[in-house]
């Protein structure tokens, strides 16, 4: 068995491709309670910012990603201190100065719209986002600076577990890409065309951790379904 | 986080190591007991996801009862608490006099607080006799609790007694 490789899920759904980044090495095959333990971790591989580099690489040179997550992580993450605004039900990003919105729900859930342009926002992202998804998926969306971002539908999809699947209905009309955390892997829903360049650069990180990117289980591609 | 029966971390920090207990939910199809967590490879050598086994699936599944066996005195305790104010506050009525439900206040207010107090004197305790991790943490913790609950209950005890004998 070949432990060096990487085996990234590809899956295409309509006009998107899903990308299934997984946390640890594989074969290729769909994981099995005899030999998933054998397989080492990217943590082991690559070390602790394996993760922020993947999502790095992921949210691209996009400005602005709205993140659906918990009202602990805006806590913890230290991201209040940016005092963030009210996000509003609609936003045209081309016209907004403040760096970082907010919104609470109740029942939990919290939509953050941040600015990546500034490197201290930056860094808490990337080094907060996926922190603990195994109860809770996190997921990242993506725009260009020219998107009127309409945030109801997203929250309505975030929010709606059974809908999960339907990333046709976010891209590329109200997102340009999602990424998906979940259970310490990684997801991403983006248009076909992006998905090679993406893989590319993939298989470039995989290089510096001495690793081979191998195709994964299609089945893997997106989040399994939530509960 | 329900099922988790310990967690590491620290606050502002988001590394954190824990032993959960759960069939999976993802692709990963790990054991009924095992690891979740992110960032403390370095520190404890297990990857997320990594089954328990020998002594340390004894210790999950001895944490487990525990923490159910806790949630069930957390419910008693809560029943007849509820059950001995409400004799006093009847009693108070009775004898139009404060004293028996003010008593009985005090006798399950210390009793609460000296528990919680005891468990994080037993955690300290704990950390101090070096116990620096895991589920003996835990363990001293408990033990902390059930040493401040009827310490707290017989010394709270005493001082209502001197207000209303019961």
């Amino acid at each position: 068995m070949d432990l060096r490789t990487w085996p990234i899920a590809r899956s295409i759904k309509g006009t998107l491709c899903h990308l299934g980044i997984p946390q640890r090495l594989g074969d290729g095959k769909p994981y099995t309670q005899e030999h998933y333990q054998s397989f080492p971790s990217l943590e082991e591989i690559a070390g602790e910012n394996w993760y922020s580099e993947i999502l790095a690489l992921l949210l691209g040179k996009n400005r602005w990603v709205a993140w659906w997550t918990t009202k602990r992580v805006l806590k913890n993450s230290g991201l209040q201190a940016f005092s963030p605004s009210k996000l509003p039900d609609r936003l045209e990003l081309a016209n907004i100065n403040s760096l970082l919105w907010a919104r609470s729900f109740f029942m939990g859930g919290l939509l953050i719209l941040a600015d990546l342009s500034d490197s201290d926002i930056r860094s808490k992202i990337l080094e907060w986002s996926g922190c603990d998804t195994e109860y809770d998926a996190e997921f990242l969306f993506t725009a260009p600076d020219t998107f009127e971002w309409e945030f109801e539908p997203i929250l309505n999809w975030c929010r709606d577990k059974k809908v999960a699947q339907d990333t046709e209905d976010v891209v590329p009309a109200k997102a340009d890409r999602i990424i998906a955390l979940f259970d310490g892997d990684i997801y991403c829903a983006l248009a076909k065309v992006d998905a090679e360049p993406v893989l590319d650069s993939l298989a470039i990180l995989a290089e510096t951790w001495g690793l081979k990117l191998i195709t994964g289980p299609e089945t893997y591609g997106w989040l399994p379904n939530l509960k | 986080m329900e099922s988790r029966l310990f967690t590491i971390s620290k606050s502002g920090v988001n590394k954190f190591y824990s032993w959960d207990a759960h069939v999976p939910v993802g692709n990963h199809p790990h054991n009924y007991y095992h690891v979740n967590q992110k960032g403390m490879h370095n520190i404890f050598g297990t990857s997320n996801h990594a089954n328990l086994g020998g002594a340390q699936l004894v210790q999950a599944k001895q944490l487990r009862y525990l923490k159910i066996g806790g949630r069930v005195f957390l419910v008693v305790g809560v029943i007849v608490d509820t059950i001995q104010l409400g004799t006093a506050t009847a009693e108070s009525i009775e004898n139009n006099s404060a004293k028996p439900i003010v008593a009985q206040s005090i006798r399950t207010t210390g009793s609460w607080t000296a528990a919680w107090v005891g468990a994080k004197g037993g955690f300290l305790v704990g950390a101090a006799l070096g116990i620096e991790s895991g589920p003996g943490l835990v363990l001293t913790a408990i033990g902390g609790g059930i040493v401040g609950g009827l310490g707290g209950y017989l010394g709270a005890d005493w001082i209502a007694d001197f207000i209303y004998e019961d």
